[in-house]
């Protein structure tokens, strides 16, 4: 098995990203949520990823935004998620921690140990909603282009995206 | 109903390591030691019930689907089987998303924990995601192939060629002068080995027919598909099919 560095995943995180896959216009309901996903590749072609657009129907405060990295074999792997306050998390599964925005980013130590990739999480001061947090995501991957499918993207008092069901 | 004292009841039940948070109005999120694999919290809301007064709703409100959906998706007939399957033998129910279960306050304590050990079987339905489960694929077919078809004498790993030792079989059945060669073919190397092996094995003017087993055909790139469609006799589009048909062409091919 395939051992990471951190720099290895870092630069996966922040390597830039072309959309293959467009998301769709409107997220779609689904089992009480709201969903989205696109495809991207690193813009020299040599990777790919999914990504996942996610917002509870019920709490809005409950989202949740992912990259994952589709390696040439095995599973994919997390590298990063941006999450509202849905909750307590903790790093080690003994103690709590906050309970405020969060981001969850891969770690080596987590992924060559056989844990969850995404298992550290630190609070974070970026973005407050659903809508700041995607922005967030986008600039923090290095996505380039979302604006052409997210045209709302930087009106940031309107809401984004559109929702049906 | 006297809610606060169901509560109060809960923590002390739970010596005191959980909390309550309200979430919205009449809605109370439940804060205890259970985690997912992420180090998230389970979601875990509790409220009078809607449907039935006087007692006691546990619920998700769509959060252990939600969290599932980043990896793993219930989209087929089969994979809603199976969640529901979850649901119903663990007494809990599911409307739109929403796992839920309506108790006496009473069984409060019993209750979440019944709740909590449901969620996480749900949540590990992403075991059953094609690239984690496909791993089995060779085990399943040697277990298919040792067991099954048994009276064909089956010999795994054979190299027909012995100066070759890089041209090996999964399986050989033995049945006549033509051996049957069985290649399992879960990606595109073994597909291409598969065709390689075949060609030489014709170069060489060995007696044998070749059957192949796909993990998934469509999978496969188009050219392979060509490639392995003109060395091998026989091909399988997946195990399921192997496994409700080998027996059928395998009498046929050895009447």
């Amino acid at each position: 098995m395939h051992k990471y560095t951190q720099n290895e995943i870092d630069n996966l995180i922040k390597c830039p990203k072309v959309i293959t896959n467009p998301p769709k216009r409107v997220m779609t309901l689904d089992n009480g949520h709201y969903r989205n996903n696109m495809e991207l590749k690193s813009e020299d072609g040599q990777h790919i990823f999914h990504v996942f657009i996610r917002e509870n129907a019920k709490f809005a405060e409950n989202f949740s935004i992912g990259l994952d990295y589709l390696p040439p074999e095995g599973e994919s792997i997390c590298l990063f998620r941006c999450n509202g306050p849905h909750g307590e998390h903790s790093n080690d599964l003994t103690t709590t921690h906050h309970y405020a925005c969060h981001v969850h980013v891969a770690k080596d130590y987590n992924i060559n140990a056989g844990r969850k990739s995404e298992l550290y999480a630190e609070t974070t001061a970026s973005y407050i909603s659903f809508e700041e947090a995607l922005l967030h995501f986008l600039n923090y991957c290095n996505i380039k282009g979302a604006e052409k499918y997210m045209p709302n993207l930087r009106q940031l008092s309107l809401p984004f995206p559109d929702k049906e069901g | 109903m006297n809610y606060d004292y169901y509560l109060g009841l809960l923590k002390e039940q739970f010596n005191n390591r959980i909390s309550f948070r309200e979430k919205r109005p009449g809605i109370i999120q439940l804060i205890a030691p259970f985690y997912h694999e992420d180090g998230d919290m389970l979601d875990i809301f509790i409220q009078e019930s809607p449907e039935e007064k006087g007692k006691i709703r546990i619920c998700d409100y769509g959060m252990s689907l939600m969290r599932l959906s980043y990896s793993y998706n219930i989209d087929t007939p089969n994979k809603t089987r199976i969640f529901q399957k979850i649901i119903t033998e663990n007494g809990l129910n599911e409307h739109n998303g929403n796992i839920y279960l309506d108790i006496d306050p009473s069984l409060l304590y019993v209750s979440v924990l019944q709740f909590a050990q449901t969620i996480a079987k749900v949540s590990s339905m992403r075991q059953f995601k094609r690239e984690v489960v496909q791993s089995l694929f060779y085990e399943l077919l040697d277990d298919f192939i040792t067991k099954q078809l048994i009276i064909y004498n089956p010999t795994p790993s054979v190299q027909p060629l012995p100066e070759r030792d890089d041209l090996e079989v999964d399986y050989a059945l033995n049945v006549g002068n033509r051996p049957i060669y069985i290649f399992g073919i879960k990606d595109v190397p073994k597909a291409r080995l598969a065709a390689i092996c075949c060609l030489e094995f014709q170069k060489a003017r060995i007696p044998f027919r070749s059957i192949a087993i796909h993990e998934d055909f469509d999978s496969l790139p188009k050219k392979d598909r060509s490639r392995l469609t003109s060395a091998v006799d026989k091909q399988f589009i997946s195990l399921e099919d192997f496994q409700e048909n080998a027996q059928h062409y395998l009498e046929r091919e050895t009447a």
